[in-house]
């Protein structure tokens, strides 16, 4: 393993952390949201794509072994250990925590929404029940990823 | 020197060199964007880390920013990876345009966002890294990095195979990948690839070659336990057999062509599955697939007819060996509803993308030029004198050069092209019907 490696240069859970760090700070404090526009929109990707049950990467059964990824091979992109299917967990795991009795597309819906009305509240509106669940929901996967 | 202070020195570190790459030479139009992404990038991050907005103590804010950091220098270092002379730059100007059309994304108020498209070589095969959907929280557009092999820079005709590229960088972004996972995955996925008991009896069939027979007995008195074809695994088999639709559809068939032509030779018994490292399926189920798609299609049939003499039978040939299924019945793993319900679910996704064959006289036009030693465009003098030019698409000219150098033997008078030959013209066509479609703005 490469010394830098020890770096986890491209590891998901890192940037998962800044994204829902990014995401709390703006419910919390939405006057200063425009400022994490792009950060929101990066949340919203990752919620939708685990709403939508898009590909996390797999996880590498204990025989047979999974080759490394191609993105591992090329030598000049990141390594390729990017734990997308911990990301996955934790996001799974905070939406339990959460939004316990809500099926799993509806509680996105809600904290897209929640997100939605953090960056363009003159558009769109949300109820302080779904922002303080959406905020919960972000404390726990913050705490999952930590 | 304290973290902190490390994280802010390599930001320091990083904005120096994204300032250097500027004394390197760009493409046109093509690596502008790519930096501005990366400076907003780093922008971002030197916000966080000033003095007020990050405590010397948040030891995880200060990590997840300096592998932030770190991922950002290594994309930096793409800008000066990326030489025009390295890959063929028309090509790539097309395969830009299609991955900026099919990797489109919605952002959270609906406004749509293209991804960039960086294209590079390098001493490998052929990639497209699409920024996966855990992104740099710092990230405006997603990226995705196309890796030409630079050993090929001319050669064209094997880029079809681009196609099966771009269907796992579609698997990645987040609307076209739920479309597809909607309306192509149950039909793949339904029967035989359903569960570990159906894609085992599968590989373990009366109908499955004796070579298989024997690595799974081999397998299981190494490990104590039978070869499970797991979900994991199977899920990574999907993929694959949809890129490769994906590429089919998208490509036409000079994607078959290509697929066969790069694939195959790694692949000497072509049923053989690798129970150790089984990411991929096995090559002649895959390219019994293509097979029965391409008929599933029609594509079988020759476009130029009898009265086309030399061309008509080039093109036959072609298109016979490359349709020719070399293996079992065992090897066909879908059925032709699961896969016309797959092709037409692609189809659907790709709104309007697809390819579209070439009429009869076009084929033959194409076919003709290169029989003169000529770039394949569309040309001609109208009656009053002036020029002709027609809109042909890229993936015709890939088409034609594929039945050119398939059926070259079958032309008349014999042709010395090399492949690589074929290839310098199919390139320069490609550069010369990009100047035609400017031309009359199509």
């Amino acid at each position: 393993m490469p010394i830098m490696a020890a770096n986890a240069q491209s590891d998901a859970r890192g940037a998962a952390w800044l994204l829902a760090s990014a995401a709390r700070d703006s419910i919390s404090a939405p006057e200063s949201a425009a400022e994490w526009r792009d950060a929101l929109n990066n949340t919203y990707r990752l919620l939708e794509a685990f709403r939508k049950n898009i590909f996390f990467g797999v996880r590498p059964p204990r025989r047979p072994r999974l080759a490394s990824s191609d993105v591992e091979l090329m030598t000049i992109l990141p390594s390729s250990e990017r734990h997308l299917a911990e990301v996955r967990d934790a996001l799974e795991l905070a939406l339990a925590a959460s939004f316990a009795q809500t099926p799993k597309d509806e509680a996105v819906e809600k904290i897209v929404s929640v997100l939605r009305a953090t960056l363009a509240p003159q558009r769109f509106q949300t109820t302080p029940e779904d922002k303080e669940n959406a905020r919960r929901f972000f404390n726990e996967l913050l705490r999952r990823l930590s | 020197m304290r973290p902190l202070e490390f994280l802010r020195e390599e930001c320091r570190n990083v904005d120096r060199a994204l300032r250097e790459t500027l004394r390197h030479d760009y493409g046109p139009e093509l690596s502008a964007e790519f930096y501005q992404e990366c400076a907003s990038r780093l922008e971002k991050i030197t916000r966080q880390v000033q003095p007020g907005a990050i405590a010397d103590a948040d030891r995880q804010k200060i990590a997840v920013l300096l592998a932030d950091l770190s991922y950002l220098a290594s994309l930096i270092v793409l800008i000066e990876r990326s030489h025009l002379g390295e890959f063929s730059w028309p090509f790539a100007d097309e395969l830009r345009l299609l991955a900026k059309r099919i990797l489109v994304e919605l952002d959270l108020l609906g406004v749509s966002s293209e991804p960039i498209v960086h294209v590079v070589a390098d001493g490998r095969g052929y990639r497209i890294r699409n920024e996966d959907i855990v992104q740099s929280s710092s990230s405006h557009r997603r990226f995705a990095i196309v890796l030409f092999p630079r050993q090929l820079k001319d050669h064209v005709l094997l880029h079809a195979i681009f196609g099966h590229e771009l269907g796992h960088a579609a698997l990645s972004s987040t609307q076209i990948a739920a479309a597809i996972q909607s309306q192509v995955y149950p039909a793949l996925g339904g029967k035989l690839l359903a569960s570990d008991e159906t894609a085992t009896s599968w590989l373990r069939s009366n109908e499955a070659p004796a070579e298989l027979k024997a690595s799974l007995a081999d397998y299981e008195a190494r490990y104590g336990e039978p070869f499970v074809l797991l979900e994991t695994i199977r899920t990574l088999w999907l993929h694959e057999f949809i890129c490769d639709l994906f590429g089919l559809l998208l490509f036409g068939p000079a994607f078959l062509a290509a697929h066969r032509s790069i694939i195959e030779p790694s692949h000497p018994d072509p049923l053989k599955v690798d129970l150790l490292e089984p990411t991929h399926p096995p090559y002649g189920v895959r390219h019994a697939m293509l097979v029965q798609a391409m008929r599933l299609l029609k594509w079988h049939k020759t476009i130029t007819m009898d009265a086309d003499g030399d061309v008509h039978l080039a093109e036959l040939k072609v298109l016979t060996e490359l349709t020719q299924d070399m293996t079992s019945k065992w090897a066909r793993l879908f059925s032709e509803e699961e896969l016309d319900n797959a092709i037409k679910g692609i189809q659907s996704t790709l709104s309007g993308l697809g390819y579209v064959q070439p009429s009869q006289a076009n084929m033959v036009a194409l076919v003709g030029r290169l029989k003169r030693s000529l770039p394949p465009i569309l040309d001609g003098i109208n009656p009053d004198g002036t020029s002709k030019t027609e809109k042909a698409d890229f993936r015709q000219i890939l088409h034609a050069g594929w039945v050119f150098w398939g059926g070259r033997d079958l032309l008349e008078p014999r042709s010395e092209l090399s492949f690589l030959q074929t290839n310098q013209l199919c390139n320069q066509a490609l550069l010369q019907q990009r100047a035609i479609n400017e031309f009359t703005g199509t």
